[in-house]
């Protein structure tokens, strides 16, 4: 990753990255994808991921590289996404139940709720070195990608888009204590896959 | 208090303020269980890795040998 104070081609790194069709079609089928779950409406994910990169078009210049500019189309998406929902919040009636019940994650607790041997949570010891690992990122998208729709829909509102919980549950149409029940069942699944795929590996991490 | 309410807890913690009660009961939980007391220092970390994601995507990308 280049240093942003020092001088780079400015725009050889966004014509370098919209001349890849692999790249720019990779990066257009995630972003579609978190623009349907958050949505739930393939027109309007299909328009906001448009205008994403229609957005992006008129900051060209300033990118470092494909990394910089997949990082700079993706925080359009995401801030497009953020006006989308907190619009809905404005006619939004009171909250209905969820549709799509959250599947409770199996054999994180025993009967009586103490945490399975297998499930308990070890020390991560410091992790936030992995934050620099390219590996580690591969494994946090995977693990984000397997949590169930619902969950991995107002997770990713809550800590991705960064809604606060009264804007979510009235642009989702749920209950606080539902979004309490679906944001605790993504923190298990989500920790737990981390420590099954990562944090758990043999190999000596810094 | 046992783990999974202690969970629910930490997890609407990240939500809320607990209540002096709510508080108390998990403080007394996390004196005795290191598991929960890793769970908390997890979801902590859950959320900055989320905010790191959000705004530098480009991490996934790096040659891992470098």
């Amino acid at each position: 990753m280049a240093n942003p104070d020092t001088p780079v081609d400015d725009t050889s790194g966004a014509a370098e990255a919209l001349n890849d069709p692999q790249f720019v079609e990779d990066l257009r089928r995630r972003m579609l994808r978190f623009a349907t779950l958050q949505l739930s409406d393939p027109h309007l994910a299909e328009d906001a991921v448009q205008e994403a990169f229609i957005g992006a078009l008129r900051g060209s210049g300033s990118f470092a590289g494909r990394a910089a500019y997949r990082s700079w189309v993706f925080g359009i998406l995401r801030h497009k996404i953020a006006d989308q929902l907190r619009a809905r919040t404005r006619y939004a009636t009171a909250p209905v139940e969820d549709a799509e019940p959250d599947p409770t994650p199996d054999g994180f607790f025993e009967q009586d709720g103490h945490w399975t041997d297998d499930a308990a949570p070890a020390d991560w010891g410091d992790p936030h070195a992995s934050l620099r690992e390219a590996h580690f990122w591969r494994v946090f998208e995977a693990c984000l990608d397997h949590l169930p729709g619902q969950q991995a829909r107002v997770f990713m509102m809550r800590e991705f888009v960064e809604l606060e919980s009264p804007e979510i549950c009235s642009a989702v149409g749920i209950s606080t204590s539902n979004l309490n029940v679906s944001l605790h069942r993504a923190r298990l699944r989500l920790r737990s896959c981390l420590q099954q795929h990562w944090f758990g590996e043999e190999s000596p991490r810094p | 208090m046992n783990c999974h309410d202690a969970t629910r807890t930490m997890s609407e913690e990240q939500e809320r303020s607990l209540t002096l009660g709510e508080q108390v009961g998990l403080n007394v939980h996390l004196a005795a269980c290191p598991p929960c007391r890793n769970f908390r220092r997890q979801i902590a970390f859950l959320r900055e890795s989320m905010r790191a994601y959000a705004r530098h995507p480009e991490a996934d990308e790096r040659d891992p040998s470098q």
